[in-house]
């Protein structure tokens, strides 16, 4: 009969082989979850028309990148009548911009890429850079991605705070004011590093277990 | 005074032991020998196939990007991970193969020890204990031949 220490006792061999097992099916659930984190969404944002006119009134929304954090942009335009031009301004530009109440269509936007999803063409043809886009003039969905700056397609990364901020139009009839988009914005969360920890500690825990229990058992049977 | 100085001669410390002992001197070594044989042998298995593997992920990076699940920035950035751990499946052979031929040796050390044993027990008969020492012999000639080169290889032309 095969001896065994109390470090193989059935219980025991449960718990932390289960421990290790728990990391290994958490690390992957908490690499999709927080892969993305949602900081704003809104179907639909409502501005008003003279939200062109004056950075007070137009749409912003505050957001801080850390270093090598991406921030994300869905919008669409499938409204009627309705136009809206989107830029990601630096905080200190718009809070110049909102003391002034400058005309929103006359502030310089930052540099980010998009991307035109499709089969048929590779990744890099693509995207392309921008600093402003109106939709549906120049499409009527766009992902966006911005880290601060860009060199061709690639971001560069300049942590700090900015605001997105969208202004626009209505072509409808005079009474009819209001501009309508949809928007969602996300930025890079700790998924990776949280998938990357979560299945290194579970692969050590199984790893380490069965080494030592095997050793253990090559002591007890053979090594007296 | 009172104490007296034995002197230890060399065969004193030759592996003299009991053939149960030595028996399970000769199963542990296998063991140790298999296991970490076969891990050299997936460590290898993942190195030899870890082009195979960044392709497939290449593939399944780009069909990504194209379904819309990530932008051009989160693919670049999947690719150059995707790089890195194939570097890493190549390297770490290097890391694993080295770790597993300090093993394997450690399981030959016990065989060999074992196979002396047998030979130096007069229980077995005189042809046995011959075939025995060959045994422990060659297995020695293994490990030092392994320990100063790569390899051993046959070459038949």
């Amino acid at each position: 009969m095969v001896k065994t220490n109390k470090f193989l006792k059935k219980k025991t061999a449960y718990i932390i082989l289960g421990i290790g097992a728990i990391c290994l099916i958490l690390g992957p659930i908490f690499g999709i979850v927080l892969d993305k984190m949602t900081i704003y969404d809104s179907k639909p944002e409502i501005i008003r028309e003279d939200s062109a006119d004056g950075m007070t009134k137009a749409f912003a929304f505050p957001v801080t990148l850390n270093r090598d954090q991406k921030l994300i942009i869905e919008i669409s335009d499938f409204y009627p009548n309705s136009s809206v031009t989107i830029r990601i301004l630096a905080k200190s530009v718009y809070q110049r911009a909102y003391s002034l109440n400058s005309t929103t269509s006359g502030v310089t936007g930052l540099q980010f890429v998009y991307s035109e999803f499709g089969y048929g063409t590779t990744p890099a043809g693509s995207t392309n850079g921008a600093n402003t886009l109106t939709l549906p003039a120049s499409g009527i969905f766009f992902y966006i991605e911005f880290m601060g700056d860009r060199t061709g397609d690639s971001l560069i990364s300049w942590p700090g705070d900015y605001y997105v901020v969208v202004y626009g139009s209505n072509s409808g009839p005079p009474s009819n004011l209001n501009v309508l988009f949809d928007i969602h914005i996300k930025v890079d969360g700790p998924g990776e590093a949280l998938y990357n920890t979560f299945i290194l500690i579970g692969v050590l825990i199984i790893l380490i277990y069965l080494m030592v229990a095997l050793i253990s058992v090559l002591k007890a049977n053979y090594l007296r | 005074m009172g104490t007296e100085d034995r002197k230890i001669k060399l065969y004193d410390l030759l592996p003299i032991m009991d053939k149960e002992k030595a028996t399970k001197f000769l199963i542990y070594g296998l063991l140790v020998a298999i296991m970490f044989g076969t891990i050299l042998m997936i460590s290898k298995s993942i190195a030899d196939n870890a082009y195979t593997w960044f392709l497939i992920e290449s593939q399944q990076n780009e069909m990504n990007y194209m379904q819309g699940l990530y932008g051009y920035n989160d693919y670049i950035v999947k690719i150059e991970r995707a790089n890195l751990l194939y570097y890493w499946m190549e390297f770490q052979v290097v890391i694993v193969g080295n770790i597993a031929r300090i093993g394997v040796n450690i399981g030959l050390f016990f065989i060999v020890v074992a196979f002396f044993s047998f030979a130096l027990n007069d229980q077995f008969d005189e042809k046995s204990r011959r075939i025995y020492l060959i045994l422990a012999g060659a297995i020695l000639f293994v490990i030092m031949v392994t320990t100063f080169f790569s390899q051993i290889a046959v070459q038949v032309s």
